[in-house]
């Protein structure tokens, strides 16, 4: 397939649907359906009075800070679960029930404790990401085949080193599809940390907005935040692919 | 090496007892089920047995011993995807010397197999004989005093095979190390080893225990040739058939 | 009587962190060691739990959540199975559509509740749209993954028994998508539940979650609390039925693998 069709199919669905909404959003004329010729100058003007830039930066910045800390927290319990196999079963019941505590429902509590601060949205943000982390390096960990860790026996290989350099390796592309999947649910969490009561970052911006009824950028914020979104899972895929140059990823899947 | 074992409550292995002098290429033969990986299993400290004991050198073996090696038959398994051909060699060599002389003793295990060249690949761009050959150099590079083999060559094609073989006979001619070798193929045993043992289908005894007399080098059209090879597995063949009907007999008697 | 004594291990061993972690905080409460504005005891959250026995403001917003959850499950359901199937079928479709639905997914839900907000208002209908938002895509991905991973061999058999279109998609694709499918309703099934709360607490929809805003705002505790122990159980108890109709469905089914990673 000659490579501008080939590019064609794929835009053509987004482009026909701007389209779309340009001419429907015109022909309704509500104003909580702006057409993209006024979402576009909206966005705009939140890009060039450095609105959109800080608030993303620290958006971003919590995001990162609350991926790192559910990244170390979830790996080392993942680890000690996924080798000692009665600490798994200890860990059931609490891991199973914890993790569907919806966290946007922690909010309130963790308000009442750390305020409207960033530390709330970190902290929610953390407990909401190291569920994948935890699961998927468990069993990542208490998959690792067998072969190899006789293979480690027969060596005469030592506790530490086995980990070191059977195990985790071995289990490095169940952690990285926790990682993606913990980075994605940071996103989601801080945002909506700050939609729901701390008062700063994109989240906030994107509900004052709708408050002060400037439906032109509450419709910039979503796209915006979107494309955020897809850019942190194609960053995620793509440095996945980097640390692990043996093989191919696995396909994006919740 | 005195071995005796019989194996609780499966019992695979009944009566077997025998000795392996320093040097000797020992190959042992039996059909699928007599229990010849759980043999191997035991000799290498994998296995501890329920009755009976291993030695290696005036010591007894209850854990995989510093001068030993086994080399498994499901090599895709047994070599770590994420390490090249030279680190998965080093393996063993890790953290107990030092980088120049592991790397000396990698560089010679590999010569030896063929595989120079391929330092850099990963066992997952090469075909399954190289792959075994991997394995075999990571045995070599550890440099055993025994070399166990479990089925080393039934998961490749004939032709490999016979290849393999003789990359084999030219390694152990140059190191002369003990190898015990397990085999469902009579005619590889014969071509080996210095000595046949031929055991019997569960509960499992040794059937035959026969010297090999073929003149070594081997030759894999010549040796095959010589009216001796059909002679010894000739003899071979009806000493497994009688113990059959003899079996048979003695199971239709009750 | 070894039997026996290694249930009771067993038993043991799946209830002991979560007792002793309940005691220790009951104690600590009792010392006053913790605040109990952040950490109420144990015994009062179990206390404000008993409201669920009778009619209240807790029962109704259990029930809302509920039913939010199943039914917009139910539907999420429904449509990725349906646009599951076209897009794995289809390889047109599915780079036609692809972009579009890679931007889509990884679109916080939450951000869409503005915006529903304006088109529904901040009930029930809303919540149900961001239920549906949220939850359609791991059944929309195990579908897509389930249908292109049919047998081909098994395609190929059927083709030449000559099955209609329809047939084949009833009768050899989707029964083969059966485990990937069942992963994925079980997902999505979590994810309901997570969008419903965030619908309740942003919007005003009734819900446990407006249970838990009221409750903040008067610093109850106890009742903070209590709610976040009915999701949890919620949560776990769909999820172990969930897991649990898979086990029996995949007994029958041959084993061809379903998306695995763990959310």
């Amino acid at each position: 397939m000659p490579a501008v069709s080939r590019h064609a199919l794929p835009a053509a669905i987004p482009l026909g649907l701007t389209a779309a909404w340009e001419v429907i959003a015109r022909a309704l004329g509500y104003d909580s359906f702006p057409p993209p010729d006024r979402v576009l100058p909206a966005f705009w003007e939140l890009l060039s009075t450095g609105a959109l830039w800080t608030n993303t930066a620290h958006t971003l910045a919590i995001v990162l800070a609350a991926w790192v800390v559910s990244g170390v927290t979830g790996i080392t319990v993942g680890l000690a679960i996924g080798l000692v196999r009665p600490a798994w079963r200890m860990s059931q019941t609490s891991i199973e029930f914890l993790r569907f505590i919806p966290p946007v429902a922690l909010i309130p509590v963790v308000i009442i404790i750390y305020g409207f601060s960033n530390t709330t949205e970190l902290v929610v943000a953390a407990y909401a990401a190291v569920w994948p982390v935890i699961l998927n390096t468990g069993s990542g960990v208490a998959q690792v085949d067998r072969r190899l860790l006789e293979v480690g026996r027969l060596l005469r290989l030592g506790p530490l080193d086995v980990v070191r350099k059977l195990v985790l390796p071995s289990a490095l592309p169940a952690i990285a599809v926790g990682l993606r999947l913990s980075l994605a649910i940071s996103l989601i969490v801080v945002v909506t940390t700050e939609m729901v009561g701390v008062p700063d970052g994109l989240g906030f911006q994107l509900v004052s907005s709708s408050q002060a009824l400037h439906q032109d950028r509450v419709y910039a914020y979503v796209v915006w935040i979107g494309n955020l979104g897809l850019l942190l899972a194609v960053l995620a895929l793509w440095a996945e692919r980097l640390v692990m140059p043996w093989r191919r990823p696995v396909r994006a899947e919740l | 090496m005195t071995y005796a074992t019989a194996n609780g409550r499966r019992e695979v292995l009944r009566e077997l007892s025998f000795e392996v002098g320093e040097g000797e290429f020992v190959c042992v033969a039996g059909p699928s089920g007599c229990g010849k990986t759980t043999l191997l299993r035991c000799l290498s400290g994998l296995l501890r047995p329920s009755g009976g004991e291993v030695w290696c050198r005036d010591r007894r073996v209850t854990e995989p011993p510093p001068d030993m090696a086994l080399v498994f038959q499901d090599y895709s398994r047994a070599l770590a995807p994420w390490r090249t051909v030279a680190k998965n060699v080093q393996l063993g060599l890790e953290g107990r010397l030092r980088r120049g002389e592991r790397s000396a003793r990698t560089e010679r295990a590999l010569a030896m197999v063929g595989l120079t060249g391929h330092e850099r690949d990963y066992p997952s761009h090469l075909s399954g004989g190289m792959q075994q050959r991997v394995q075999i150099a990571r045995a070599i590079a550890y440099e055993p005093a025994v070399l166990l083999m479990d089925e080393p060559f039934a998961s490749l094609d004939a032709l490999t095979r016979f290849k393999l073989e003789d990359t084999l006979l030219d390694v152990w001619a140059k190191l002369r190390q003990t190898i015990v070798l397990v085999t469902h193929d009579l005619d590889e045993a014969i071509y080996l080893g210095d000595r046949v043992i031929v055991l019997s289908a569960p509960p499992t005894r040794i059937v035959a225990d026969v010297a090999i007399d073929l003149p070594r080098p081997r030759d894999q059209l010549v040796t095959k040739a010589d009216p001796r090879f059909t002679l010894l597995r000739q003899q071979l063949f009806e000493r497994i058939l009688e113990v059959e009907r003899a079996r048979e007999a003695d199971d239709a008697s009750g | 009587m070894k039997l026996a004594r290694r249930i009771g291990v067993r038993a043991v061993e799946y209830l002991a962190v979560p007792a002793a972690i309940v005691t220790l905080w009951q104690l600590a409460s009792m010392a006053q060691l913790i605040n109990p504005v952040f950490f109420p005891a144990p015994l009062e959250v179990w206390g404000s739990l008993r409201q669920l026995a009778g009619p209240g403001p807790m029962r109704d917003g259990l029930r809302i959540t509920v039913e939010s959850m199943l039914v917009g499950w139910v539907v999420a359901g429904a449509m990725g199975v349906v646009a599951g199937t076209l897009i794995g079928r289809s390889g047109l479709i599915a780079r036609a559509t692809g972009p579009a639905l890679e931007f889509l997914r990884a679109t916080p839900p939450s951000i869409v509740v503005p915006v529903l907000i304006l088109f529904l208002g901040t009930g029930q209908r809303m919540e149900l749209a961001v239920i549906v938002f949220a939850a359609v895509w791991p059944v929309l991905l195990n579908t897509v993954h389930g249908v292109r991973t049919t047998d081909s061999v098994l395609l190929e058999a059927a083709a030449s028994l000559r099955l209609s279109r329809r047939a084949m998609i009833s009768k050899i694709v989707l029964p083969s998508a059966v485990p990937s499918i069942l992963v994925g309703l079980r997902i999505s099934l979590a994810i309901s539940l997570i969008a419903a709360v965030v619908a309740e607490i942003l919007g005003s929809s009734g819900g446990l979650g407006t249970f838990i805003v009221f409750a903040r705002s008067r610093f109850q505790s106890p009742d903070i609390y209590a709610s976040l122990v009915v999701l949890g159980v919620i949560g776990y108890l769909s999820n172990g039925l969930l897991r649990l109709a898979e086990r029996q469905v995949l007994r029958r089914a041959s084993a061809i693998g379903a998306l695995g990673a763990e959310l």
